[in-house]
């Protein structure tokens, strides 16, 4: 098995040693898997090669990212894990569209694009990979205004876990966009570009009680020219160094916010996106994603509120991040907001995390593609249903 | 402030951005660490903190110390073993400083 993977990738782009096999059985999440063997790919070739070769011999394969879930999407079960960090050109690209492989990180991608950007930027855009948002249908920082990944994939170039290579495009996207690598390998994304925005500016808004803030969001929400609403409670701003209070954090297109130095907006940002990292330095490590409707958002606020529950998101959207100690209080979390029909994940995915809150409907609906895309079951084993 | 393994260093860290190898990255090291699994990676670290810096919350890896705990194993590199016997002999790692 070394042997053929050698042949394939290389000696230096195989291991089978305990430290990386550790090192590859866990992700963000910290969540435990069993790694088999690692491979680090260069070219679809490759993959290819490697996928036949799992099919013969039944092996399982996780596709690895940035390794940034939150949920123990790439988190191994027996198997061989396959990292594309190596795999992160740009294959073309002009001034609408790019084509790129899937190890590229936002950051590196946007870096290279210059005065165009791909719109979809998380709070960890520096090593978050293209690949892994699209298994995710991650959301960006600005996702107030541009939405989600399946709203800037215009074409994606996947195996198939029994090997054939598929080029998807229009509502095909649907069905690989937030698959958590369960359906298909990415070898390639054509992704649409916008020209960069060039003038913004922040405001920070201060809200004592909830009442204040909702009629805050509602005020706010036919402004056309908010790019980002971020959220965190008072017990998340306290923890991360802010005050004692909730805050709304609006960026905007143009000069309306008061803050428009382009360093301060950028410090204030980097702070908003690390929210999870800040939170779980205090043991909030365990951070969920639920979208509600808006007018059930007070409700959950004040459920919050009252368990002490640290809590920041995108609340124009309707999606939040309570952050808890104790997997157990997700079971609550749950049972609490399961009258608002909430979706279960709005970017972060199922993994193993939250694979018992799959609506049933959703559960019959993956295994279906499942059957179509995977039906030896090589790929992500074991995740979302 | 203790590693709670975001990766977020990684993108700073010279070393990973030339392997692209999970294991020599600083959430790697911080893994093995916490798994109590020291190895020979601890020697791959420039010791230039950028990790550090990068980290939102500066949580350290203690790579220092996990190499204390090698050297204590008697796992050392030809390097270290080299500089070591240079020290005894003329009071600085360098042996031949032409």
């Amino acid at each position: 098995m070394t042997d053929f993977f050698e042949e394939v990738v290389g000696k230096e782009n195989v291991s089978e040693e305990i430290g990386d096999k550790e090192v590859y059985s866990t992700d963000a999440s910290c969540i435990q898997g069993k790694t088999r063997q690692v491979v680090w790919v260069e070219e679809a070739k490759q993959v290819h090669q490697i996928v036949l070769y799992a099919k013969r011999t039944k092996m399982n394969i996780v596709p690895r990212g940035g390794g940034t879930g939150l949920v123990g999407g790439c988190v191994p079960n027996e198997s061989l894990v396959m990292d594309f960090s190596k795999m992160n050109k740009i294959i073309e690209r002009d001034k609408e569209y790019v084509v790129v492989e899937p190890g590229i990180t936002t950051d590196e991608l946007n870096k290279k694009l210059g005065s165009i950007k791909f719109p979809i930027v998380p709070g960890n855009s520096k090593i978050s990979t293209i690949g892994g948002m699209i298994a995710k249908n991650s959301l960006g920082l600005q996702s107030y205004r541009y939405g989600r990944m399946r709203d800037w994939v215009v074409g994606v170039k996947i195996l198939d876990g029994t090997g054939k290579t598929k080029n998807l495009k229009g509502s095909e996207l649907d069905e690989i966009c937030g698959s958590e690598g369960c359906f298909g390998i990415i070898l390639e994304a054509r992704l649409k570009l916008i020209n960069k925005i060039e003038k913004r500016s922040l405001e920070v808004f201060k809200l004592e009680d909830i009442e204040s803030l909702i009629d805050r969001i509602y005020g706010l929400r036919t402004d056309k020219e908010i790019i980002g609403m971020h959220f965190m409670n008072s017990i998340a701003a306290k923890l991360s160094g802010f005050s004692d209070i909730n805050y709304i954090i609006v960026e905007y297109e143009g000069y309306k916010g008061s803050i428009k130095d382009e360093a301060r907006i950028n410090k204030i940002l980097d702070l908003v996106g690390n929210l999870n990292v800040s939170l779980a330095s205090y043991d909030y490590r365990i951070v969920q994603d639920p979208k509600l409707d808006l007018e059930n958002i007070a409700e959950f606020l004040y459920w919050l509120k009252n368990n002490n529950i640290p809590c920041y998101g995108q609340i124009g959207l309707g999606v939040l991040h309570p952050c808890f100690k104790h997997l157990d209080q997700i079971k609550e979390m749950f049972l609490f907001i399961d009258k608002y029909n909430p979706e279960v994940t709005s970017g972060h995915g199922i993994g193993l995390l939250k694979k018992d809150y799959v609506k049933e409907i959703d559960k019959v609906k993956f295994n279906k593609m499942k059957e179509k895309y995977d039906p030896d079951k090589l790929l992500n084993r074991g995740k979302v249903a | 402030m203790e590693c709670v393994f975001c990766g977020l260093c990684k993108v700073e860290c010279p070393v990973f951005k030339a392997t692209k190898k999970e294991i020599v990255s600083p959430r790697g090291k911080a893994i093995l660490k916490k798994k109590n699994l020291p190895d020979r990676v601890f020697y791959i670290c420039t010791l230039c903190d950028a990790c550090k810096e990068a980290c939102p919350i500066n949580a350290g890896i203690g790579v220092r110390k996990m190499r204390e705990i090698l050297v204590d194993k008697g796992v050392e590199t030809k390097a270290n073993k080299k500089m070591k016997e240079s020290i005894k002999r003329f009071g600085h790692p360098f042996e031949d400083v032409e």
